[in-house]
């Protein structure tokens, strides 16, 4: 089919740039209406037609009381981070990176919109969204903290590259906006036992906005950016140092220089501790037990490609089909 | 009584599991995976007979991994061995919902269930890195651990009941076991003060484990008093606790539980609510959120009542399960349901179910397993009503109650599940999203031989 | 169905009950059924008492799937006692002749022998005479006296070396009739109690080795409304008030793990006593992760290994898994224990054994 033909099937709902054809959806039915056309022309979304959520960039709601926010999946994290300013929310500290993406590329993409809470754990930072599946049906998912409704049906969007689903809005758990920084500065005789002092002080409940480590000599020096109620930055400050001497741990004097590198990867713990032994600076954010988005020279999961999924490709190709 | 099912299996190994599945598949029979049965929304239940497999012969447990703090489990492991076991080696899941005694890995993972402590380590969801299943096709899978690319389909599974797969093993986060805890009691003046207390303590990022904030009703049923521990069997008893007492209660039952109406109204004269606090790990920073907490809790006009309250919870708090034999056999009916709802929600929700079900049963409810954005509600109902109406009774207070919380902005359920009970609620809610959940039904389980009828589905 | 109305509320009470007490069975942790979950049994006897399902040869066997270890008991907030309970109910099943195979096998070896060994057990009496001075008449149990004579001579010596002998007493070639109470033969075994009351009746006092027999005379005799005259006490008790007088020797340097007996400990609530005692014996001693009152049990009682034999091995099995994390030997005061243990092919020594070791040990330079 040609790119005319798809332009006249696909109407105002499209546009042609320089790039090629993109399809402008302004609502869940022109978004339906679009796959609907490519359906019916066996186009698959993303190859001919790329998907433009630009009309969804609006700050819809925002509930104070539980501290979320209804975005459009169009509107990019760093715009979004500057709305929320005035209302005391803040999304956290997100990586340089992450911040350039917008809220559907976050959720969708390889960050899979997830986000560090206290006791080293990760959670999407989506409470629940609105999405359109390949068949143009529409997911909404509840709006409520936890559930045991059965599966989570935000997994079809969560990293899964707008395959399954495409997702128009999403509610996003913020927090309130610091009201303390400080950073804890400390040097430790190996990389293991920093790391080590890492997990442990992440298992007590410290929620680091991020950290910066390096191998200096024979020490691994760490420096981790604490934000947030003034005592509760106190609390992870005191986390930190607490498990630092048994650990052979000390405070350390000076700020290490940032990564040369910019690129983001999600690592492991053992990955980072590889990089570190190579004597790479590392900036890691969204730390958590499971490991945390690097910036600089570390192996891991690449933040700014599509990789060859682990699993679930099937479940898009097969079940969902159709022509995202 | 439950339909039984037309078979049981016990397999020992995946493998066996495995070729279970493919059997059933051949000949189209029904597979009902199964635990130890704890689950209360009637999701093992062999609606269409066919086979239970017991997956309780699932039963190892893996060394600890002290660097990555995890552990593997199998699924037929029974919450308390494991917790035990791992407490003897200096580590703690910090999983303890009220079945813990006769819930297992696998239950808690096709349930998507929550323990006690849930407000600081998290749902069953949040401690898995990942899941080996056997799917309704007959295929062996093993989610990967992060980091990973596409959707992480653990959280497509976990919470599926059965109906798209057996779990066999789930490699589990594990914390070492507390160095301190710090136990609190409060008494605030009203439900709604109670609730932003425990609002505000998220948002100043304080992590309790235990948050339970007793309605009025529920506060005065806790009481001061210690728990009370039987050292007498019942058969023992004097003869005034063993027959005279069951006896009238049997008869007067129907004519006051039967009619509750009167005390519900009754309880609006109740104010008082109860928060009780336990915060846990590293000792000096238990204390410190402890005290963190009292700064607050008495900003907003609570009495604080020192630590016993909270240690009286700890003592007591599988206390409710062996409540329900004595209301069973006094011909009496008690359940409990729960949702969870954002923080803007949650008092609407509690007031639109007390409301409604007031007429039919007495109704308290706690509010637990809290979070930045919401909590949980946990609503307990006890009734009666004459002979062979019991079961109308009960399952209209059950939709009429469901229907109440949703419609005030809860959701279908935090941690129970959906099994039957919840089946139909679950599909409403979903709305065209049922439609999601069906593909997933179709790709995992196309025969469609996985526990049918549960979810929905 | 009258041994069983007595319990009619425990039954309900386990019948309603969302199965509480699940995992704690070491019965069905190893069938991994739900049919020898307590519930499971306990709704069997409820429903049968109740006339909604008649006995039959599955609930039967049901009924028997039961070490009468009471573990249940100690995370039921009822404090109900399925063991006792139970084992009314296997009355049912003899007056049925539903009862299983092993059970009643037991039972026409216990009406020929007054044991259930089928053995004379006065000539094994007679082969001990003490030949000094002995403060204490003792009753070693008859697992001991036809299976198990060295611990005898064991426990002899350990009881002379801690200042408290001990003399085998004429009344132990008796057994304590723990059979007839474990099959549910309740009229048999008050007949067989009370006559072994009256045997005892010149004694001021027993000093009793085996913690079934224990067990037994002190909490279930007075259940059937059998006095006894004699105070009973265990050999643990003795030896353990006794320690002041034990030797003065440094423990050998070995790492073992307890195993409490059910009827010592949940039965006597003796848990201190043995540990201590062992504690004097060797340096390290290992706790399980479930010891104590909440302790595994070892698949001995309650006539399962007559009724569900393979059953009964892995019970043992499990619970040295329990105990052995490294590979220690595993120490305990039952002698039924020990024997499950050794059939699960796992190393165990009785305590008595243990200490006679210590007190053979050489002191070091």
């Amino acid at each position: 089919m040609s790119s005319s033909e798809l332009r006249h099937a696909l109407g105002p709902m499209c546009v042609d740039s320089p790039d090629g054809l993109y399809a402008c959806p302004r609502s869940a039915r022109e978004l339906t209406e679009v796959l609907a056309v490519l359906r019916a022309h066996g186009v698959a979304l993303g190859r001919e037609v790329k998907l433009s959520r630009g009309a969804f960039d609006r700050l819809e709601a925002v509930e104070p009381k539980s501290c979320t926010v209804l975005a459009g999946a169009g509107l990019v994290l760093a715009d979004l981070e500057r709305l929320l300013h005035p209302h005391a929310f803040t999304l956290g500290t997100l990586s340089p990176h992450a911040l350039t993406l917008t809220v559907a590329e976050f959720l969708e993409g390889p960050y899979a919109g997830l986000k560090p809470v206290p006791v080293g754990r990760l959670e999407p930072i989506s409470i629940s969204l609105e999405a359109v599946l390949a068949d143009g049906r529409q997911l909404k998912t509840h709006f409520s903290p936890r559930s045991a409704a059965g599966p989570d049906l935000s997994a079809l969007v969560l990293g899964a590259h707008g395959r399954i689903a495409v997702v128009l809005k999403a509610r996003l758990r913020c927090l309130p906006l610091p009201e303390a920084r400080q950073v804890v500065r400390l040097s430790f005789p190996s990389v293991e036992a920093a790391l080590d002092g890492v997990r442990a002080a992440l298992a007590d409940g410290c929620c680091p906005a991020r950290a910066r480590a390096q191998k200096v000599q024979q020490r691994t020096v760490l420096e981790v950016e604490l934000a947030g109620a003034l005592d509760g930055v106190a609390r992870d400050a005191q986390s930190l140092q607490h498990r630092a001497p048994t650990l052979g741990g000390r405070p350390a004097g000076e700020a290490l220089h940032p990564p040369a590198t910019p690129h983001e990867h999600e690592c492991s713990w053992p990955a980072v501790a590889r990089a570190l032994d190579h004597g790479e600076v590392l900036d890691l954010y969204r730390l958590s037990l499971h490991g945390a988005i690097v910036a600089g020279g570390a192996g891991g999961l690449g933040l700014d490609a599509p990789a060859r999924w682990a699993h679930g490709a099937g479940l898009a190709a097969t079940v969902l089909g159709g022509p995202l | 009584m439950p339909p039984p099912p037309d078979l049981v299996v016990w397999p020992s190994t995946e493998e066996e599991v495995q070729a279970v599945i493919a059997v059933a598949r051949r000949r189209k029979l029904p597979v009902i995976p199964y635990g130890a049965g704890s689950g209360v929304c009637g999701g093992t239940w062999a609606t269409h007979g066919g086979v239970a497999l017991d997956l309780k012969r699932l039963d190892r447990i893996g060394p600890v991994d002290a660097t990555a703090r995890t552990v593997d489990a199998e699924a037929g492991v029974m919450g308390e061995t494991l917790e035990r076991r791992l407490a003897s080696e200096g580590w703690q899941l910090g999983h303890t919902p009220s079945s813990i005694y006769m819930s297992t890995v696998g239950g808690w993972l096709a349930a998507r269930s929550a323990g006690q402590l849930s407000s600081r380590w998290g749902k069953i969801e949040d401690m898995v890195l990942s899941v080996r299943a056997v799917l309704g096709t007959g295929e062996r899978l093993e989610t990967p651990e992060r980091p990973f690319s596409g959707p992480d389909v653990a959280q497509l599974l976990i919470g599926s009941e059965g109906t798209l797969c057996a779990f066999t093993r789930a490699r589990l986060r594990v914390f070492p076991l507390p160095e301190g805890r710090a136990f609190h009691g409060y008494d605030f003046k009203t439900v709604a003060d109670g609730l932003e207390a425990i609002r505000v303590m998220f948002r100043a990022g304080l992590r309790p484990s235990v948050v339970r904030l007793y309605d009025p009703f529920d506060t005065a049923i806790v009481g001061d008093k210690p728990p009370h521990v039987s050292t007498t069997s019942p058969s023992q008893a004097p003869a005034l606790s063993r027959e005279l007492l069951p006896a009238l209660f049997r008869v007067l039952a129907p004519q006051t539980l039967g009619r509750p109406g009167l005390m519900n109204r009754a309880t609006h004269l109740l104010r008082k609510s109860r928060l009780v606090l336990v915060f846990e790990g590293e000792a000096a920073r238990a204390a410190d959120e402890d005290a963190a907490a009292r700064t607050l809790c008495q900003r907003l006009g609570a009495v604080s009542l020192g630590p016993q309250p909270a240690e009286k919870w700890l003592a007591s708090r599988y206390d409710v399960s062996y409540r329900m034999s004595k209301v069973f056999e006094g011909g009496a009916f008690a359940d409990t349901f729960e949702v969870a709802a954002p923080w803007e929600r949650v008092y609407e929700v509690y007031q639109k179910v007390r409301e409604a079900v007031a007429a039919h049963a007495f109704v308290l409810c706690h509010f637990s397993h809290a979070y930045l954005e919401g909590c949980s509600l946990y609503f307990s109902f006890v009734g009666a009503a004459p002979l062979g109406q019991e079961r109308e009774r009960y399952e209209s207070i059950w939709r009429i109650a469901l229907s109440a919380a949703q419609s005030a902005g809860a959701n279908v359920s935090h941690h129970h599940g959906v099994g039957l009970l919840k089946a139909r609620a679950l599909q409403e809610s979903l709305g065209e999203g049922r439609h999601a959940l069906k593909m997933l039904k179709d790709f995992f389980d196309p025969d469609g031989i996985m526990n049918p009828g549960k979810l929905g589905l | 169905m009258k041994p069983m109305e007595q319990h009619a509320r425990e039954y309900s009470f386990c019948a309603y009950c969302p199965k509480v007490c699940r995992f704690s069975c070491p019965v069905s942790e190893s069938t991994k059924t739900e049919t020898t979950s307590t519930w499971g049994k306990m709704t069997a006897a409820h429903l049968a008492l109740t006339h909604q399902r008649p006995l039959d040869e599955g609930s039967a066997k049901a009924l028997h799937a039961c070490t009468g270890c009471m573990r249940c008991t100690e995370f039921c907030k009822h404090h109900n006692q399925p063991a006792g309970a139970l084992f009314a109910a296997r009355s049912a099943t003899i007056a049925k002749g539903l009862q299983p195979a092993g059970a009643a096998s037991t039972l026409a070896t216990f009406a020929q022998s007054q044991n259930p060994f089928g053995r004379q057990l006065a000539p094994l009496v007679a082969a001990w005479k003490a030949e000094t001075p002995v403060r204490y008449p003792f009753f070693p149990g008859c697992t001991a006296l036809v299976k198990r004579s060295e611990l005898i001579d064991q426990t002899l010596a350990v009881a002379s070396a801690f200042g408290a002998p001990l003399g085998v007493s004429r009344a132990a070639a008796r057994c304590c009739g723990y059979p007839l109470y474990a099959a549910g033969a309740f009229e048999l075994f008050q007949a067989h109690a009370r006559a072994f009351a009256e045997t005892i009746e010149a004694y001021p006092e027993l000093v009793v080795k085996d913690p079934s027999c224990a067990f037994t005379l002190k909490v279930i005799y007075p259940r059937f409304e059998v006095k006894m005259p004699a105070r009973i006490r265990t050999v643990y008790e003795v030896l353990d008030e006794n320690l002041p007088h034990a030797p003065v020797k440094p423990p050998m340097e070995e790492a073992v793990a307890y195993h409490d007996a059910c009827h010592l400990g949940r039965g006597l609530q003796q848990y201190d006593e043995p540990r201590r005692l062992l504690r004097r014996a060797v340096s390290s001693v290992r706790e399980a992760p479930s010891s104590g009152a909440e302790g595994g049990c070892s698949g001995g009682g309650g006539l399962l290994p007559r009724t569900l034999q393979e059953t009964s091995v892995d019970v043992a099995r499990r619970q040295a898994a329990e105990l052995q994390q490294d590979g220690e030997t595993i120490v305990t005061a039952c002698p039924t224990s020990r024997r499950m243990f050794e059939r699960a092919g796992r190393q165990s020594e009785d305590l008595l054994a243990v200490l006679k070791r210590w007190l053979d040990t050489k002191e070091g330079p």
